[in-house]
C-alpha cells in the first residue's frame, strides 16, 4: 500500500492503490505513522497513482499533515483529476503544499 | 418496474461501497455523464453508502443493504435502502446544500465531510425513516454542471 525510499535526505510515500478510500484509511494511517522520525524531516506523500479518495481517504491525509506538523513537513506530490477536485472542493489544497510530481517537490 | 435501473445488494462493509461507487460511475457516463460528473457521481455515492454503514449498523458487517441506480429523464437517481438505526436527525439539520457546510480548512478537521459532500454536490437529497426501513435518495444531473463550484 506504501512504498518508501530516501532521496536526497527526504521520506517519499508513495500511495500503491488506486483508491484511497473508508477500506483502507486506518492503514495507510498507520503504515505512514510507522514512518515517521524523531528527527525533523522532510516528507513527500506521492499520490500519482491514486484516481479515487473518499472522505475518509481525505481525512486520513489531513491527519497525517497533523502528526507530522511539528516536527518537519509534509507535502502532497501527483494529485490529480477526482482527488484535485475533492481538495478544491474542501478547500484543503489551500493548507497543504501540492506539487504536480514528486520531482517537482524534491527540486 | 422502470426499464432502466439497477438493482444492487450489498453486505453492510465500507469495502464494498467501492463496487457501488464503481457501478454507479460507469452507468453514469453510459448516459453521458461527463468525466468530472460521472467522478462526483460516483464519490456522493460511496459516501452515501459509507454514511449508511456508520450511522445505521455503527459498522457491524452482517447487514444488507439495497441501492437501486436508475435514470430519470436528465438525471440520475441513487436510492440506498437499510433497516439499521436512522441517521440522526441533528446530524441531517445541519447540513447545508453548498460549501459553507464543509469543515473549515484551516480547521484540519479529519471527519466531518461524507453527508456534507453529498449535500454540496447532488442537485436532489432526502432521507426518510418509515416503518423500519431509511430511505436515502440523491440525484444528480447527468450534464455537465457548471465548472466554477469544482
Amino acid at each position: 500500500m506504501l512504498d518508501v525510499r530516501e532521496e536526497s535526505g527526504v521520506v517519499i510515500l508513495t500511495f500503491t492503490k488506486e483508491r484511497l478510500d473508508a477500506s483502507v484509511a486506518g492503514d495507510f494511517k498507520e503504515k505512514f505513522n510507522s514512518q515517521m522520525r524523531d528527527q525533523e524531516q522532510k516528507y513527500v506523500l506521492d499520490l500519482s497513482r491514486v484516481s479515487f479518495i473518499d472522505s475518509t481517504g481525505l481525512g486520513a491525509i489531513v491527519a497525517c499533515l497533523k502528526a507530522v506538523t511539528g516536527n518537519g513537513t509534509l507535502v502532497l506530490a501527483g494529485v490529480h483529476g477526482a482527488a484535485q477536485d475533492l481538495f478544491k472542493l474542501t478547500r484543503l489544497n489551500s493548507v497543504f503544499r501540492m506539487f504536480d510530481s514528486v520531482d517537482e517537490a524534491l527540486a | 418496474m422502470p426499464e432502466r435501473e439497477l438493482l444492487m445488494e450489498i453486505a453492510s462493509r465500507v469495502e464494498n461501497a467501492a463496487l457501488v461507487g464503481l457501478a454507479a460511475d460507469r452507468i453514469g457516463r453510459f448516459f453521458g455523464m461527463s468525466e468530472r460528473t460521472a467522478n462526483a457521481w460516483q464519490l456522493i455515492v460511496v459516501e452515501a453508502v459509507n454514511n449508511v454503514i456508520e450511522h445505521s449498523f455503527s459498522y457491524e458487517t452482517q447487514h444488507r443493504v439495497r441501492v437501486r441506480l436508475r435514470l430519470a429523464d436528465e438525471h440520475m437517481v441513487c436510492e440506498i435502502r437499510d433497516r439499521g438505526k436512522p441517521i440522526p436527525k441533528q446530524v441531517l439539520c445541519k447540513l447545508k446544500s453548498d460549501v459553507s457546510g464543509l469543515p473549515a480548512a484551516e480547521d484540519l478537521a479529519e471527519s466531518g465531510y461524507g453527508l456534507q459532500l453529498i449535500a454540496t454536490l447532488a442537485d436532489r437529497f432526502d432521507y426518510q425513516s418509515q416503518a423500519g426501513t431509511n430511505t436515502l435518495r440523491i440525484e444528480i444531473r447527468i450534464a455537465a454542471r457548471d465548472e466554477s463550484t469544482r
